[in-house]
């Protein structure tokens, strides 16, 4: 009887205990700071960690990935899967430190863009004289190189950090516009320090992060 | 003892930020005009510099010193990537360096002596790779007449 009687309490306690300890300890996922999210706040579109050819090894000559674009669409603000430069449903293509845009060799839309230098939130208007540059073949609408696009590359300490007051004015595959800011070059959304180790600098490297606002309407306004 | 302050800057780059031509990150990563008052000037320059060297010495050929060497923060990186140096950039710490020694002289020219440096064992090994931590010597001088 008392080997019963304690099992029972046992047993009471435990239930009681559970039912206590998860009464209020709902456990929720917290964000994967790393993982690709799409977030949007208002008109703007936030995308952090998209791979753009990311590190797959490091190789004789240095670190190298697949050599694929990734297609993205800023009026579904989705990647475009299995998109290339023969079709219309792409508007912007990262890979690497080079931005495509859907237009000239890089595609078959009515795409354009130009870097303009001012803060993100300030620009609300195209400004009517803008010539909307276009991609052909080893020149780029979204200029490559370092300090000439959107980024300033620190070659003794192998770092890219996207220039901070810079705007890529963008026209879409449609004809549409949207203006896109460039956060940062690696996972998790930050720029790494000069003294995190090589293999960071590597393989974290080629996650973009960065903010834009589309105009569905296609007036030249934000 | 000595002090030095020194203050550097680029002359373009203060031109570019007076006209408005530079900017920085916030926290959240979104951009804004670099002020003025941000900027820092040339890297690896510190802006304050100083030493204070204590010598006690008694008649009967006793000495004893302590040295303080200290350096505040140097900037070392273009953090947010805007081509200059400021506010929001990558830096090292500034540091104390503090050494002492004792030792006795003999009127024969014998000097015995010993000391510590880096009392405090001050390390950095991403910013000051020469800073090698606490050591600690002891030695004799003579000199032949």
């Amino acid at each position: 009887m008392k080997k019963m009687n304690l099992k029972m309490a046992t047993l009471a306690v435990a239930t009681a205990v559970f039912f206590i300890a998860c009464k209020d300890d709902v456990i929720l996922p917290t964000a994967n700071p790393n993982a690709y999210n799409v977030s949007v706040n208002g008109n703007v579109v936030t995308v952090k960690n998209l791979p753009a050819d990311t590190i797959v090894a490091i190789g004789a000559t240095g670190p190298y990935g697949a050599g694929k674009f990734t297609y993205f669409n800023v009026a579904t603000n989705q990647i475009v899967v299995n998109a290339d430069t023969s079709n219309n449903n792409w508007d912007l293509a990262f890979g690497g430190t080079t931005i495509k845009v859907n237009c000239g060799t890089s595609g078959p839309g009515n795409g354009g863009a130009f870097v303009y230098t001012g803060t993100f939130d300030a620009f609300t208007q195209v400004p009517t004289d803008s010539t909307f540059r276009t991609d052909n073949a080893a020149s780029y609408a979204i200029t490559k190189g370092s300090g000439k696009g959107w980024y300033n590359y620190d070659g003794p300490n192998n770092i890219v950090s996207a220039i901070p007051g810079r705007v890529l004015v963008i026209r879409t595959a449609t004809g549409k516009y949207a203006k896109v800011e460039i956060l940062h070059y690696y996972k998790g959304n930050v720029t790494p320090s000069t003294t995190a180790s090589d293999s960071i600098k590597a393989f974290d490297s080629r996650y973009y992060s960065f903010r834009y606002t589309y105009q569905a309407n296609g007036s030249t306004t934000f | 003892m000595g002090y030095q302050y020194l203050q550097t800057a680029d002359k373009d780059d203060l031109t570019n930020i007076r006209n408005g031509n530079v900017y920085t990150r916030n926290a959240d990563g979104t951009s804004r005009l670099l002020q003025k008052a941000e900027y820092i000037g040339l890297a690896n320059r510190s802006k304050h510099m100083g030493n204070v060297k204590i010598t006690y010495e008694k008649l009967n050929g006793l000495y004893a010193t302590m040295r303080l060497n200290y350096r505040s923060s140097w900037y070392v990186a273009d953090s947010d990537g805007n081509g200059v140096y400021n506010t929001h950039d990558e830096h090292a710490n500034g540091f104390v360096l503090a050494n002492c020694s004792m030792g006795k002289k003999w009127k024969n020219g014998v000097t015995v002596f010993g000391g510590m440096d880096n009392i405090i064992n001050y390390r950095d090994a991403n910013y000051l790779p020469n800073v090698q931590g606490r050591m600690i010597y002891t030695g004799i001088n003579f000199n032949i007449q």
